[in-house]
């Protein structure tokens, strides 16, 4: 997660970068989309996490929703990969989200 | 050319306090206004509704001159999906007053071009100018609404300048 901004005119305009910090959420369940199929393609892969867990986080970070957590989201780290969202949904029973299921890409640089 | 695209986000970002200063959003816990450069803030899955995103997309330079012309093109992407009040149906309206407030920022077509990697800010010699902006049609995507604007930036490379 991007740490606060300081509305500084150089953050804005990409010449400092802030701070970052890592928001651990659990319990989550990976799982692996596409295999890799060819060389230099990205891995793809979803994240299923406890709805109660991304509540609390959204709650100490004082954000309105779910969503907003996410937008604001750099990326997901597994392991020592970072991975970016590419798509949110949600699982909801009597109308209260039980499960978020997130889709990742794992950031890379692609060729032109 | 960096500080020719700085120049035209801070410009803009500036008169959009003026045109409508109700137009604000919560981006890494600051408030500040609705408009943001897609290439310095971080990657987002989705389209952030009621702010313009600014994509520096091509770039060209004249060196014929006796400074170079360097000539960027900026797409200025909004859309919006109404007001929660109005239900979303009002999406048209306020995709109509974001037209207006962007035809706002975009005059003047000029701002003196400054040097933001110094603090303070130091201006320039010269101006960051612009042609009038191309809108796209509007562009619907389930309940949301927006458009493209296109501007061609122009700006003279001072001496010494990156």
């Amino acid at each position: 997660m991007p740490g606060p901004g300081t509305g500084a005119d150089s953050e804005q305009i990409g010449l400092a970068s802030g701070s970052f910090e890592d928001l651990p959420l659990s319990p989550a369940v990976i799982r692996k989309t596409r295999d890799k199929m060819q060389e230099g393609a990205a891995n793809i892969c979803e994240v299923l996490l406890s709805a109660s867990a991304v509540a609390a986080k959204v709650g100490a970070l004082n954000l309105d929703s779910a969503d907003a957590l996410f937008v604001m989201a750099t990326g997901v780290m597994i392991g020592t990969k970072l991975f970016l969202i590419e798509a949110v949904a949600s699982t909801e029973a009597f109308g209260q989200a039980y499960m978020y299921r997130l889709q990742l890409r794992e950031a890379m640089p692609e060729a032109l | 050319m960096q500080n020719a695209k700085d120049s035209f986000y801070l410009a803009l970002r500036n008169r959009l306090v003026v045109v409508n200063p109700a137009r604000t959003m919560l981006l890494r816990g600051v408030l500040r206004p609705s408009i943001l450069v897609e290439e310095a803030e971080p990657y987002t899955a989705k389209a952030l509704p009621d702010l313009f995103l600014l994509r520096w997309t091509a770039l060209a330079q004249n060196q014929a001159l006796p400074e170079a012309l360097v000539t960027l093109e900026c797409e200025i992407h909004y859309v919006t999906d109404g007001t929660q009040t109005g239900g979303g149906l009002d999406r048209g309206r306020m995709l109509e007053k974001m037209d207006a407030d962007l035809t706002a920022m975009l005059a003047p077509p000029s701002t003196p071009k400054q040097d933001s990697t110094q603090t303070p800010a130091v201006v320039m010699q010269t101006l960051v100018f612009w042609t009038d902006p191309v809108f796209t049609a509007s562009i619907l995507t389930r309940d949301r609404i927006g458009r493209v604007a296109t501007v061609t930036v122009y700006s003279y490379q001072e001496q010494g300048e990156a």
